[in-house]
This record gives C-alpha cells, sequence and structure tokens, in this order.
C-alpha cells in the first residue's frame, strides 16, 4: 500500500494535492482496496460549491456504494471525466489517473493529516 | 416442532406473580359493552361441512363480479383475459413462498424469472432496462419523479390533470415532503393538452409526466414533448395504466422516454379488488444508476456457468441505510412471475390480438351510440368518456344497465370531484364480446328515451 508523502489525507480516507489555491481529490490507496473493484464513479457538478467534510462525489464498488467527503472547500473546477467510461482507475493509479475532481479552494479544510499521521491512523 | 400452549398452571402462577386474581382484570380498560362472554354472540348451531359449503356457495353467488356480469370499467384497472396456466405457475412453491432473493446460492429460480421479467418489460415498452418491479403504478409514478429530481438536481415536476388523479394524489403526497413545487396542467376536454403541458416547462423542472393513453383513453403526438425536454433538458416520465396496447401502437420508448411508469396489473393478474398488483418501471441505461428498487443480472460463475444475481442493490437501504436512492425495500416477485408467464404465453402476436380485440371493442361501442350520448373527441385506444345531457339520465343508464348484469362505467367524478356529474369513463378490452356491446347499447338507447 502506497502513501505519498507530498499529499495531505482525511480520516474518511480521501487525499488531496494543494498546489497554491487549486486541489486536486482523490480516495486514498487503502480506500480503493477496501471497497474492492469499482465499477461507478458519481462525480459532482462543475461550478458546485463544496464545504470541508460535505459528500461531492459517490463511488460504487462491486460491494458497496460509498460518499466521498471534500478534504477542502471552495468551486468544483474539473472531474475527470475519463472516470465514467473506465472508473478501475481509481483501482490502479488510485493518485494518478484515479483522480476525481479538482476545486478552487475557499481556505476552509476538514482535519487533514499528513504521511505520518495518516500511517498511524491506519495503523491503529 | 409442537405448538405448546401455557397450561392452566402456568396461566395462574403468572396472574399470582402480577397480582391478578383474574384474567379478565386485564381487560378492565376496554368498557364491559365489548367483552365478550361465553354465549354472548349467539351464534347459530355448527354446521356440518356440506352445509358450509352450501351455505357460503349460496351467499358468494349472490357478488356480481366481472366475471358473470358485462364489465366495461377501467381507470387504471383492467378485465383482461388470465390464462390458467399463469396461475399454476405462480402458485407452485418454488415461486409463491420464495421471499427477497438475496442469495443467489439458493435462488437461481427465482432471480433468473426476475431478469427475464426484467427484459421482456424492456422490450414490451421500448426501454432499455426495466427494474425487478415496484408496488404498483402510483407509487412508481412518484419514485419516477424523485428519480428525475436526483438525475437532474432541479425540484420542480410538472405533470397534468390527463395523469390518473391516484397517481398524482401519491406523488404529490411524497414531494410536498421536498422541496420545490410539483405544477398539475389542467386540461380541459377529455385528451392532453400538449401544449399547455408544454408552456409548463422551465429551467428549473426535472421531469415532465404524462399518461399515454392517457386517464380518459386519449392517444396523441408525443414528439413534441420530446423536443421541449431537451431544449430545457428536463426527463420526459410517460405513464400508463394498460401496457396491453403496446403490442400494438408505439410504446414510451419509441417516443423517446427517459423514463416509463406503470402499472403491470393487465399482464396476467386478477383485478382482485385492487391488489396484489405490479408497478413496472424502466429507463435509459444512462439513468441506471438512479433507478429505484433492484435490478437481477446476468453472470458467470467462477467455472465460467451462466447464474443470476441481485445486482445495483448496493444503491439500497440493506447497505446504504438512509442514504439509499429510495424507500422501496422489496418487490413484487409473485406478480412478476405472474406478468413474465403471461407475457411468454402471449408472445409479440398474441399480445397484439389483445390490443387489438380492445381497441376494436371500443370503436364498435362508440360507433353504436345513440345521438343523445356524445363520446369524447379524437383518437382513443380502448378507453373513452361517454357524456350524457345530465346527471339523470347517465344515472338512468347506470340503472338499467347494472339490471342487466352491465358495468357500464366509472362516473368519472369518483376520480376528478370538480367534474360535472354526468360523464362516465368506459373501457373495453378484450373480453367483452359482439352481443355484449349490443346489450350495452340497447340499454342505453332504452334509457335515453325514456324521457
Amino acid at each position: 500500500m502506497t502513501i505519498p508523502a507530498d499529499l495531505k489525507y482525511t480520516k474518511e480516507h480521501e487525499w488531496v494535492r494543494l498546489e497554491g489555491d487549486i486541489a486536486t481529490l482523490g480516495i486514498s490507496d487503502h480506500a480503493q482496496e477496501a471497497l474492492g473493484d469499482i465499477v461507478f464513479v458519481e462525480l459532482p457538478e462543475i461550478g458546485r460549491e463544496i464545504a470541508p467534510g460535505e459528500a461531492f462525489a459517490v463511488v460504487e464498488s462491486v460491494k458497496a456504494v460509498s460518499d466521498v467527503y471534500a478534504p477542502v472547500g471552495g468551486e468544483i473546477i474539473e472531474v475527470n471525466g475519463e472516470l465514467e467510461a473506465e472508473p478501475e482507475k481509481v483501482n490502479t493509479d488510485p493518485y494518478g489517473a484515479g483522480w476525481i475532481a479538482k476545486v478552487k479552494t475557499s481556505g476552509a479544510s476538514a482535519e487533514l493529516l499528513d504521511e505520518a499521521a495518516y500511517t498511524l491512523y491506519l495503523e491503529e | 416442532m409442537r405448538f405448546l400452549p401455557h397450561t392452566e398452571n402456568d396461566r395462574e402462577a403468572m396472574l399470582e406473580r402480577i397480582g391478578a386474581g383474574h384474567i379478565r382484570e386485564l381487560f378492565t380498560d376496554i368498557p364491559a359493552a365489548f367483552h365478550l362472554e361465553p354465549g354472548s354472540l349467539n351464534l347459530p348451531d355448527a354446521l356440518h361441512e356440506a352445509g358450509i359449503v352450501r351455505k357460503f356457495s349460496r351467499a358468494a353467488e349472490m357478488n356480481r363480479h366481472a366475471g358473470n356480469t358485462r364489465y366495461f370499467l377501467g381507470g387504471g384497472t383492467y378485465h383482461h383475459f388470465v390464462p390458467a396456466v399463469v396461475d399454476y405457475v405462480i402458485s407452485r412453491g418454488e415461486f409463491l413462498t420464495a421471499y427477497t432473493p438475496y442469495q443467489p446460492e439458493i435462488a437461481q429460480g427465482t432471480l433468473q424469472t426476475l431478469f427475464e421479467f426484467q427484459t421482456m418489460v424492456a422490450r414490451l415498452l421500448g426501454m432499455e432496462v426495466a427494474n425487478a418491479s415496484m408496488y404498483d403504478a402510483a407509487t412508481a409514478v412518484a419514485e419516477a419523479a424523485l428519480m428525475a429530481r436526483r438525475i437532474t438536481r432541479r425540484s420542480r415536476v410538472v405533470t397534468t390533470t390527463s395523469v390518473n388523479s391516484r397517481y398524482r394524489d401519491v406523488t404529490r403526497n411524497y414531494l410536498t415532503r421536498l422541496d420545490g413545487d410539483m405544477a398539475e396542467v389542467p386540461c380541459s376536454g377529455f385528451a392532453t393538452d400538449l401544449d399547455a403541458v408544454i408552456n409548463a416547462i422551465d429551467k428549473d423542472t426535472a421531469c415532465v409526466i404524462v399518461q399515454y393513453p392517457d386517464f380518459y383513453g386519449s392517444v396523441y403526438d408525443l414528439a413534441p414533448l420530446r423536443a421541449a425536454c431537451d431544449a430545457t433538458g428536463a426527463l420526459m416520465v410517460i405513464a400508463f395504466s394498460d401496457p396491453t396496447c403496446f403490442g400494438l401502437i408505439s410504446p414510451p420508448g419509441e417516443f423517446g422516454a427517459d423514463i416509463a411508469i406503470g402499472s403491470g396489473q393487465s399482464l396476467g393478474i386478477p383485478m382482485g379488488f385492487g391488489g396484489p398488483h405490479i408497478g413496472l418501471l424502466a429507463c435509459r441505461q444512462k439513468h441506471v444508476r438512479q433507478m429505484p428498487g433492484r435490478i437481477c443480472g446476468l453472470t458467470e460463475d467462477r467455472d465460467g456457468k451462466r447464474g443470476f444475481v441481485l445486482t445495483l442493490s448496493t444503491r439500497e437501504q440493506h447497505i446504504r441505510r438512509e442514504k439509499a436512492t429510495s424507500n422501496i425495500c422489496s418487490n413484487q416477485g409473485l406478480m412478476c412471475t405472474a406478468n413474465a408467464t403471461y407475457l411468454s404465453l402471449m408472445g409479440d402476436a398474441g399480445l397484439a390480438t389483445v390490443a387489438r380485440h380492445s381497441i376494436a371493442a371500443l370503436a364498435r361501442l362508440v360507433s353504436g351510440l345513440p345521438h343523445e350520448v356524445q363520446a369524447a373527441m379524437g383518437p382513443r385506444c380502448h378507453e373513452t368518456v361517454l357524456s350524457f345531457a345530465d346527471e339523470k339520465n347517465r344515472n338512468r343508464f347506470m340503472q338499467l344497465a347494472r339490471e342487466r348484469d352491465i358495468f357500464a362505467g366509472i362516473p368519472l367524478e369518483n376520480f376528478e370531484p370538480d367534474r360535472d356529474p354526468k360523464h362516465l369513463l368506459v373501457a373495453t378490452t378484450e373480453m367483452p364480446e359482439e352481443e355484449d356491446i349490443s346489450d350495452y347499447l340497447d340499454a342505453l338507447k332504452e334509457a335515453c328515451h325514456v324521457s
């Protein structure tokens, strides 16, 4: 299982990559592994304002349907349309091609963990 | 396991423990007048079995029902023939006693039946995908409205009074608990005013729900509605109450419906005093994840053998709890089996024959009307509205018809209280014979010429 050091994580197993005021969001390697084969990703609408902790996307696997919660607040400016045809990218490359949405951040954020804290959290 | 009732000693021990002297003391809150004491019912002496059968057979013979009269009632429930094979199949213990088939390991037969039911419903309606059924047409319409709200993320629902008022009542009941309004566009005559419906669509409209054929049996061109929905991004939702007609006329899918919902009662299910019936729901493949209920899917097991499983149930309540797509927790499995059995018996040609006979019967009836009675204008399927000069004339005919064992129609004000009480909603199926229709027309002429 990988936990890249340049990302931040939530206790609900989302990750966020902050570059200036743009945040890229996805679910962690641990989350995709726990969910199993992902068959559908329900993407948010571009332009939607989300608050930290708000459910902004839905990931459906053969086992369950789970909400994806926003690590940071802001406006959705881009979604990963490729997931509509190839949702399995969330399984194969959760931190790369499996990203879900990009947000122009408002500055507000949920409780974020760094690599060490998230690793510790998973071990607990 | 045997049933072991309490002994007298058990009862006494329990009464003593709670400090009651007699079991009667436990019922003191109920007024004494309602207590049944030995002998107080004043029942007749016991009858032997043959006597019981005779007594109740005689009582049952007094009933007038669709099976021993000439029956012209519709309004959402229809008197079609149910072949004996349907009852035989659904009475088999494997189907009759089955409950929700969560476990593919033990429920392959039930799951396959549901899969085939879905396939047949989707083909009949001309839609890409159908679910494993809803409880009835009214709740299916309400769920379609909720589904459209989820898909479009808009809140307004547009419908019209030519949609069965009971479907609208249930839908309104669901929607009043949510934000967003429900516009019910009035129809002046006994047909759908499609221009008025189209004018009511705006950019907040999640869906437009029309009935086809509508509540009054009217058929009309739905192409302008498809264009209007495309222009605003609203979903086109087509309700129906008797899908046998789609054996002959274009089904909702051919008009480009996004969601089609209605009753499956006509497909092998007796009217049965209003239930159990079944709701059908079908939609475009791209909307399948917002569909309520469950879908059975075809798959392969690890040995590569064909198998059936519940798919999409991940969105249902037993997994997703309060975030479930809908509140429907089950389906009408036995009624699905009846529909699938009926449709497989009838086939395309059989269903077309049912529709042709149903439509021809109405045409024969309408063409023989006396000039005092008007049938609603415009093309009809197998249901229409007859209008009399006044309530007295109509009721005189209904009385005469009743005396001749003819159920002549439903007073329209039963569904639409604002209507002038001089109309009858009249439906035909393949069941009435030519003689029944001439008897109907004779009674009509006699009633009209009395005054």
